[in-house]
């Protein structure tokens, strides 16, 4: 029997909660709505901190830049689509080429907060049609294991990646998912300080069971394409 | 005694809400809003947590491009949209501390204060910058109320991104010492902030 925790809820939304004991308490919490409730009243209170810093303006270029980038990302999928509009009219082989978009819709699990996201994310664990995909780890990784869950046809997939060390400086992981004859995706994973990562992905081009997903080790900032350093591959 | 009010403290929620909703439409007008109102304070916890204005910028706009891209996933009721993309923004800051911990080589200086860039925003929501101080004033004041103790383990977890048992470690306290600080701590500043008339989830009743 789960007992609630509530004495743990204040630490967790600070985020000052260990690993597992987090995870002990996302669990709980998404199934107790009491609880839930509760813990959604810490995270207002702690959502108050911030205005306890000296506050100080972000520079003006910051604000220029980002309604930048949100408009390049609206032209980028405007130009995707129509892509992939001309390809099917085209033949889909022939005019889609391998083409790595980093803009995936992604959403980060944290140990704080965002508790929905969590129950969406066991709900998909738990539902009969989906499917799990073993990563196995290279000697560049002995220690790392992974696991990928997806919808066959679906769109969502979930990553679960640990044991992984941490990147050097200058170093990050990057997680590749290829769907012949169409396109492959990147996305960087933030590991926490366990060697741990996990994301749930939107994608754009429904899953099956060839898409094929690797880890490998990149340069900080990502690479728009793989490098031989492959820590974690999906087992054939 | 308080300046916010109940109804006061629920106002601004509903309006975050619908240019929250304008965001999730595709409205980049409404995130510019968004952006006008939380960007400050965003930078500025980032800025606290991370050290440098170079982080902490990055900080601000991954942040606020998470705010774009997840708009739809903001649940009414659960919650103030401050809250909700603070919490975004202070995730990003504490996973930058700790990748940057975890490399050999430390690339911040705690003691270093960063040099400001003397670029500012012009800041023209004049709504959003009197509730801004108005937040400021109550938490400030509640932390002064608090046990030194208590906001010293609040404060090294939440800027400090450190858990109970690296607190524990820190300052060489037995770790359930800690953990009662953390939660007696945060207790009064619920109670503190509560009595000012403070309504965490922002219903107005």
């Amino acid at each position: 029997m789960n007992e609630h925790p509530h004495d743990s809820l204040p630490a967790f939304a600070l985020g000052a909660l260990d690993a597992d004991e987090a995870s002990q308490v996302i669990e709980h919490v998404s199934a107790c709505p009491t609880c839930r409730d509760d813990a959604d009243v810490w995270g207002a209170i702690v959502a108050l901190l911030p205005y306890s810093t000296p506050l100080h303006d972000p520079p003006a270029h910051l604000k220029r830049q980002l309604l930048g980038m949100i408009s390049a990302a609206a032209a980028t999928s405007r130009r995707a689509a129509h892509s992939r509009r001309l390809a099917r009219w085209l033949g889909a082989t022939a005019a889609l080429s391998l083409a790595v978009t980093l803009a995936l819709t992604l959403v980060m699990l944290d140990t704080r907060g965002q508790l929905d996201e969590d129950q969406r994310i066991m709900q998909f664990l738990a539902a009969p049609e989906t499917v799990g995909k073993p990563l196995a780890p290279t000697s560049l990784a002995p220690g790392a294991r992974g696991k990928m869950y997806m919808r066959l046809g679906g769109r969502q997939a979930m990553l679960l990646v640990a044991g992984l060390p941490q990147p050097e400086a200058g170093k990050t992981y990057q997680c590749w998912f290829a769907s012949p004859p169409h396109q492959t995706w990147a996305v960087t994973l933030n590991l926490d300080r366990d060697g741990a990562a996990r994301l749930f992905l939107d994608v754009r081009e429904p899953l099956d069971k060839s898409t094929q997903v690797m880890v490998t080790l990149e340069p900080s900032g990502g690479s728009s394409k793989p490098s031989n350093a492959v820590v974690l591959a999906a087992q054939r | 005694m308080g300046v916010l009010s109940p109804r006061k403290s629920g106002r601004t929620a509903p309006e975050d809400e619908a240019l929250l909703a304008r965001v999730a439409a595709g409205d980049s007008s409404a995130l510019e809003t968004l952006y006008d109102r939380y960007a400050r304070v965003v930078y500025s916890t980032a800025l606290r947590i991370l050290g440098t204005a170079e982080l902490a910028e990055e900080v601000v706009q991954e942040a606020f491009w998470r705010v774009w891209r997840r708009s739809g996933t903001f649940q009414s009721g659960r919650g103030q949209v401050s809250s909700w993309i603070l919490g975004i923004a202070h995730n990003l800051a504490i996973d930058e501390l700790r990748r940057q911990r975890a490399r050999p080589i430390q690339v911040y200086d705690e003691e270093d204060r960063p040099v400001l860039r003397d670029m500012e925003d012009s800041r023209i929501d004049v709504a959003g910058a009197a509730l801004e101080e108005e937040q400021r004033r109550l938490i400030s004041a509640a932390l002064e109320q608090i046990p030194i103790e208590q906001r010293e383990a609040i404060e090294l977890a939440y800027f400090g991104g450190l858990s109970q048992s690296e607190i524990a470690a820190r300052l060489q306290n037995p770790l359930g010492t800690v953990k009662t600080r953390i939660r007696l701590g945060l207790q009064k500043l619920r109670d503190i902030l509560t009595a000012q008339g403070l309504q965490p989830l922002g219903l107005d009743e």
